[in-house]
């Protein structure tokens, strides 16, 4: 008998089948290792890049940075298109100690976080202390700020380009209720109170018939917290933690202050342009000039009826400003910017630094990996960076905003694209901007900001409720 | 002349020796169940190590703090649990989530009472699981028990019910968001006036968004009731109805005392598979609303993962004890009552 038949009938044995097992095992295995050691290979030097312009510039950005100088190959790695979802991903790969990407673009939001976790490199130890003064000296201090450690004042992220949220408007509208070039040269770089702003922006709303007085963004995302109300708090003179020096820490030292008076007012504020009938309404303030659907709005959602035609007034990135001004949108004779309207000056303002026009500040880092193994060929594409042909290039590729003020000033700059026609407004922004309080505890409190701003917004609760509850939340996050 | 025998496969096999020849002899040997067991070794194996280790891990790493960042993972023992349950560690999940809802007892009446229920991530939980599971246990058996009957058409009807279990989680989830997003939604204006829905805001109001998270899960996964509890319902014996017929059993007794206790094993694999999977909504979730809205139990390991790890896997281990105690709950269901 050649071997157990089993009751079926098979002809199968027991040898064959545990010898055809044993075989099949092994071929897995073997695929497995060949497939496993197939990584990598490359001598590029990966650049962790949004994947938007790394699919629409990828190629221009190589030779832009090629032109300048550098030597090595570059490989644009797209990152994921959510931003909360790639900070994820780079922290995942950060602490798995992977060695790709060499570089990344990194949000001047979330660099501080990897600072405070130890997961990027510090570049005061990798630049000339000539290039360090550079930094120091030509670049908005504001912005480079959130790439240094609030501790020691080291340099991790090198300023690729910032970002500053502007008040736009539709300048035809503006001029069916009587208004010309000169209000709108004025409004450019001369900012109005809210109260002055709310009424205008009611009377071009009737004059023009429009759907929309005001869009903005007031959902329940990070958007909200680090940007729209920030904006609006600190133009009331109020502040998460005690004012602008407080922003990055030291945690569990700095007050709490949200629940100011000056902060509930803010949102009164808000609460007052959604709602017509607001039994808490500002005095002197117009009302109804926002749809609710703000509170479920985030940028793109909010920059439709923009784009439409269907509103008077909208916050927004200068990326909106490129995408509504251009000539097969409302275009740039039509389209006007001006910055974020105040409630009180500086000198008026209860928390030390804020007060006045306020734009939040956003924008991005370039931050190299510590587990690289191609660290000087991604520092020489981070030192080819700081050229001034470089942010001007990318300026005119993507409308990338250069981190250096003067050259706001270039006519190089004031000739590109759509965004160059507003540079006048995006300086006054870049001039008044505030950070977001990105410590290691800010992504747990972003959520507990935005939750409690939405609800005061929607009517949902009292804007005295609100902030009170905020208040002893983000007092338990301070406690570590 | 001597005479050369060749001999049989048999008698060289039997002639070798070695480890490798016994090993194979041994396994030639073993009875139908032992060797039924060696061959499942491997799937053992493999399932300890992609399910068991990961499990084992977790918990490792829930008796952990600062697992983030720079300095020394500080070994806490029971403390994130601890946390977990006193309250403690509310403060590190997203929004005003809980991780247990406010009890309170007086005098008055229902004497217990709940508050922030749906800031509840647990409560969250576990009301999604069974309002879900519950109903697409009945909108399940009654697809099934129609698909079950002979009629024209039957083939085309099957397909169209599975059409929404097919739907990718994200895209149901954009449907959803869409149907309720303040610019293209079309719902909420009708479902307000009757009150079911918040009229602004929807989808940041929890008692909304949950509600349509909730309705959403079941209109997706009803067909998988159905699928599972037909395949039960054609297993059973049709001689039995004809039976019943003869005997004067009407419908109804028909289904109460063939279809239903026959068709109960089934039905307890169904919604153990279902309350497995509904316990774990994260998706859903994170694609019409979100976790700071509507806060499940996946929700705050995902929340958390980045920032306090020792607390996600603290939260995850607990995730997996109760859907643990669920699976034990309808396994031994099933052993009372002689199927397993």
């Amino acid at each position: 008998m050649p071997g157990k038949q089993s009751d079926n009938g098979s002809q199968v044995s027991r040898r064959n089948f545990v010898k055809a097992a044993g075989a099949s095992g092994a071929a897995v295995s073997m695929a497995g290792c060949i497939y496993g050691n197939s990584g990598g290979g490359s001598d590029a030097v990966v650049w962790g890049f949004d994947p938007n312009a790394a699919d629409e510039i990828g190629e221009d950005v190589k030779q832009l940075y090629s032109d300048n100088g550098v030597d090595a190959d570059i490989e644009l790695r797209p990152g994921d298109s959510d931003t909360g979802a790639r900070r994820d991903n780079y922290q995942r790969l950060l602490e798995a100690g992977e060695a790709e990407p060499d570089i990344f673009m990194m949000d001047s939001g979330w660099v501080n976080v990897f600072i405070q976790q130890g997961l990027i490199s510090n570049l005061s130890d990798e630049l000339e202390s000539s290039e360090l003064q550079t930094v120091e000296d030509d670049y908005f201090e504001g912005f480079t700020a959130t790439a240094r450690d609030p501790g020691s004042g080291d340099l991790f992220g090198m300023p690729m380009y910032p970002d500053f949220p502007v008040m736009q408007y539709n300048k035809d509208y503006a001029r069916q209720a009587g208004y010309g070039e000169s209000d709108f040269e004025t409004w450019a770089t001369e900012p109005m109170t809210w109260k002055e702003w709310s009424q205008l922006t009611a009377e071009i709303q009737e004059a023009a018939g429009v759907k929309h007085g005001f869009t903005t963004q007031w959902d329940i995302y990070v958007g909200t917290s680090c940007c729209t109300f920030n904006e609006v708090m600190s133009s009331w003179g109020g502040a998460y933690f005690g004012g602008r020096e407080n922003l990055f820490g030291p945690v569990g030292d700095r007050p709490v202050t949200v629940n100011g008076q000056e902060t509930i007012d803010s949102l009164r504020m808000m609460r007052t342009f959604v709602d017509d009938d607001y039994d808490n309404a500002l005095e002197g303030y117009a009302s109804g000039i926002a749809p609710s659907n703000i509170t479920q709005w985030t940028e793109e959602s909010s920059r439709s009826p923009m784009a439409d035609g269907n509103s008077v007034m909208h916050r927004n990135w200068p990326y909106a400003i490129g995408l509504n001004a251009a000539e097969d949108a409302l275009g740039t004779d039509n389209y006007g910017t001006m910055p974020m309207p105040y409630a009180v000056t500086e000198d008026e303002a209860a928390q030390p630094g804020t007060g006045g026009t306020t734009s939040a500040l956003g924008g991005w880092h370039i931050v190299l990996n510590p587990n690289s193994e191609r660290k000087e060929e991604a520092m020489e594409v981070i030192r080819t960076t700081m050229k001034d042909d470089v942010y001007l290039g990318l300026f005119e590729l993507w409308g990338w905003l250069p981190p250096k003020p003067e050259l706001f000033e270039s006519d190089r700059a004031a000739e590109t694209g759509v965004v160059g026609n507003y540079l006048d407004t995006i300086r006054v922004a870049g001039e008044n901007a505030m950070a977001r309080p990105s410590t290691t505890v800010w992504p747990t409190q972003a959520t507990m900001i935005a939750e409690q701003a939405n609800a005061a917004v929607a009517g949902d609760k009292s804007p005295e409720q609100a902030m009170n509850d905020l208040q002893s939340s983000l007092e338990n996050t301070e406690q570590q | 002349m001597a005479t050369e025998t060749q001999p049989d496969a048999t008698t060289r096999e039997s002639r070798r020796s070695g480890p490798l020849v016994a090993l194979t002899r041994r396994i030639e040997n073993l009875g139908e169940t032992g060797f039924a067991y060696l061959l499942l070794t491997p799937v053992f194996l493999l399932l300890g190590t992609v399910a068991l280790y990961p499990l084992l891990r977790t918990f490792e790493l829930s008796l952990y703090q600062n697992l983030v960042g720079i300095g020394q993972a500080e070994f806490v023992g029971v403390e994130n649990y601890v946390n977990l349950f006193t309250g403690e560690s509310d403060r590190w999940l997203p929004g005003s989530t809980t991780f247990l809802p406010g009890v309170s007892v007086d005098g008055n009446f229902p004497f217990v009472h709940l508050d922030g229920l749906l800031r509840s991530a647990l409560a969250v939980t576990l009301i999604f699981t069974l309002v879900s599971v519950f109903f697409e246990t009945l909108i399940g058996f009654g697809q099934a028990l129609v698909l079950d009957q002979e009629f024209r058409g039957r083939g085309w009807v099957r397909a169209a019910i599975i059409i929404p279990w097919a739907i990718p989680i994200v895209i149901q989830g954009m449907i959803f968001f869409l149907m309720f997003h303040p610019d293209t939604g079309f719902l909420t204006a009708y479902l307000a006036e009757w009150g079911i829905v918040a009229p602004t805001n929807t989808l940041n109001d929890t008692a909304s968004a949950l509600l349509i998270v909730t309705v959403g899960d079941i209109w997706k996964t009803s067909a998988f009731m159905a699928l599972l509890i037909l395949a039960g319902l054609q297993s059973i014996d049709r001689g039995l109805y004809d039976v019943a017929e003869v005997a004067g059993a009407t419908k109804w007794q028909r289904f109460k005392l063939i279809t239903f206790p026959l068709i109960l094993p089934t039905l307890g694999i169904a919604i153990l598979f279902r309350t497995i999977q509904a316990m774990r909504i994260y998706g859903l979730i994170d694609s019409v609303s979100s976790c700071t809205v509507v806060p499940s139990l996946s929700c705050m390991v995902v929340e958390t993962f980045n920032n306090q790890r020792g607390l996600s896997a603290a939260l995850a281990f607990v995730t997996a004890a109760i859907i643990g105690i669920a699976v034990m709950g309808v396994i031994y269901q099933q052993y009372k009552s002689g199927d397993i």
